[in-house]
């Protein structure tokens, strides 16, 4: 089996790629950053991609052009991730694996890898350290489209019947803009306006539509405030990550 | 300016009650924040006391007294600290911004027309133009009181802003070293190295100071993320035991006390079935219309109802938090093999 493994730390990554060859026989390549790995994916014939969700060096280098407000909503690029990745492996038929450690951040990422990029093998960095084997049992699920679903990475995936991010915070164009405008740092009306090209009048009534429609349908025992636009800039700031990601706004421009 | 002698007889008493209720008032407002943190409504106190209470000292006065002083008119300073205040406190959501101008214009015009209309109104004949010294250096010095306000105001804000983004960005970024760099090293050290004597229990031991770190900082925030509870804690036992279910609470957030009590308790019973043996765990966790549930059952060798009654053991001090929280904690009598344990806590809505 052909397989593609994309992590940013090379030397997690590198036992792993041996023993998978060794003892498994797969042939195995390992990148560690999104941007070759869609290329190699375009190049490649690979049966099962494997992906981490975030890079650091892209991650960093993003984030301070994000507190510089260096980066204009439309035109520039945004993050890449390991999404970008995994739909153009979906693209080509590849099997996809998302490898994590699992943490709030990337919270979001797993759900729309789950909703929207059919993702359903799941495996957590924990996992690596009892060896290869469970990347392989990951890799050959991934394969033949079974699902495996690490236990500790189970919480962050949407429970049966919930309402999905395309039903919620993907939903509306103009809320998208501000979801992402506010995770630009923007934290006032104004701000957001200026960014968005919105009306400001137009920002200061969707906020409330926001809040209790799309994040209460998200989450329905949702705890908001009565100050609604904190609540976004909150929420925005925990979760920017996601509203930037370029897989995301390429699908959901 | 007025003095006190140049009130009427009872309005000396009014003075001083005036001043009781003001000082009552502060003390209050330094207990609870006063009406500007509950906002909306309750600002309309402070705006009542804005308009009231000059109008109210000028009735007090000889009319010839109020505007008698070309530095300020009777009382000419009570309005300036509420309305740095009222300009300072960010007192309205943004949804109904348009109140917020429409409000201060109103509220600065008024604290500069109001004693022009009061020296209208006690003035008989023309009115001496020291009067309208007066009443303009009152105007200036309220509308100052406001420009004030706005200035600190926004310069708190940005201040407060700052400080929360930094605060976020430093939590994050130790998050990120933790997961990439420290999970990451110690996943290799263990893949390389843990057939020497001593290293895989004393990575472990590292592993799980670790999620420890981690679940305290899920811990700081005050809505914490139920699913990241879950994954964390599931995590300090995935090598340990099999994990055959684990719940999907969603977005869920929970209020600290109640995150910390499901944490501890799933926790608890993780580590109880390690120690008695389990290798398998089931743990569920649903909301329905009142509480919610977690529940872990193990195919331990099973545990006898009655520990929950034993004040030596942990679990019976489990229980009794979880009922301080108008919760319970439950064991099922084992039926073949195993145990099941439930808590239960109240739903916040």
């Amino acid at each position: 089996m052909r397989i593609l493994m994309v992590d940013d730390h090379p030397y997690y990554i590198a036992s792993v790629r041996n023993d998978l060859a060794a003892r498994h026989g797969h042939q195995v390549d390992c990148l560690n950053d999104p941007r070759t790995a869609v290329a190699a994916i375009s190049r490649g014939d690979y049966d099962v991609v494997i992906a981490d969700i975030l890079y650091d060096v892209l991650l960093n280098e993003f984030e301070a052009r994000r507190a510089a407000h260096t980066i204009r909503l439309t035109g520039d690029e945004l993050l890449l991730s390991g999404l970008t990745v995994l739909q153009a492996a979906a693209t080509q038929g590849a099997g996809l694996v998302i490898l994590t450690g699992g943490d709030p951040l990337r919270s979001l990422h797993l759900r729309y890898a789950y909703e929207e990029l059919k993702v359903r093998v799941y495996l957590s960095k924990t996992a690596l350290s009892d060896g290869a084997e469970s990347v392989n049992a990951a890799a050959i699920a991934a394969a033949e489209r079974r699902g495996r679903i690490d236990p500790v990475l189970n919480p962050y995936l949407p429970a049966d019947g919930a309402a999905a991010l395309r039903q919620t915070l993907l939903q509306h164009e103009a809320r998208r803009m501000i979801w992402r405008a506010a995770a630009l740092n923007n934290h006032t009306r104004h701000e957001i306006s200026a960014v968005t090209g919105l009306a400001s009048r137009t920002v200061g009534n969707l906020i409330p539509a926001i809040i209790d429609e799309d994040l209460q349908l998200l989450d329905p025992h949702l705890r908001t405030s009565r100050a609604k636009f904190n609540d976004l800039i909150n929420y925005a700031a925990t979760h920017w990550a996601f509203f930037l990601d370029e897989a995301v706004r390429r699908a959901f421009p | 300016m007025a003095a006190v002698g140049d009130l009427t007889g009872s309005g000396r008493a009014l003075l001083y009650a005036l001043a009781a209720v003001h000082t009552g008032a502060a003390l209050l407002i330094q207990r609870t924040g006063g009406p500007f943190t509950r906002a909306d409504g309750w600002t309309v106190l402070w705006i009542g006391a804005v308009i009231v209470v000059p109008l109210l000292s000028a009735h007090l006065l000889r009319p010839e007294h109020y505007a008698d002083d070309p530095n300020c008119v009777a009382l000419c300073s009570y309005p300036a600290a509420p309305v740095l205040f009222f300009a300072f406190y960010p007192w309205l959501t943004v949804e109904r911004g348009y109140l917020r101008p429409a409000t201060e214009l109103l509220l600065v015009l008024a604290v500069v027309v109001e004693p022009l209309l009061i020296v209208q109104l006690l003035t008989v004949g023309p009115v001496p133009s020291k009067s309208y010294l007066s009443v303009g250096v009152s105007g200036a010095w309220n509308v100052l009181a406001f420009l004030a306000g706005k200035t600190v105001g926004r310069l708190f804000r940005k201040a407060a802003q700052l400080q929360m983004d930094l605060q976020r960005r430093d939590y994050q970024e130790f998050f990120d070293f933790l997961h990439s760099e420290v999970e990451g090293a110690l996943a290799v050290i263990q893949r390389e190295d843990a057939d020497r004597a001593g290293v895989a229990d004393e990575l472990r031991r590292l592993y799980n100071s670790l999620t420890k770190r981690r679940i305290k900082m899920q811990m700081a925030e005050e809505n914490v993320r139920v699913a990241a509870v879950f994954a964390e804690t599931l995590r300090t036992y995935a090598g340990v035991l099999t994990i055959a279910e684990s719940p999907r609470p969603g977005m869920l957030t929970l209020p600290r006390p109640l995150a910390r009590m499901i944490q501890r308790t799933l926790g608890d019973l993780l580590k109880n079935a390690t120690q008695h043996g389990a290798t398998q765990v089931e743990v569920r966790f649903r909301i329905d219309d009142r509480d919610l549930h977690l529940e872990v059952d193990d195919d331990g060798p099973g545990l006898d109802p009655a520990v929950l009654d034993d004040p030596a053991r942990s679990l019976h001090k489990l229980r009794a938090d979880a009922r301080e929280l108008g919760g319970e904690l439950r064991c099922d009598p084992a039926t073949t093999r195993g145990t099941r344990l439930r808590l239960t806590l109240p739903f916040p809505r």
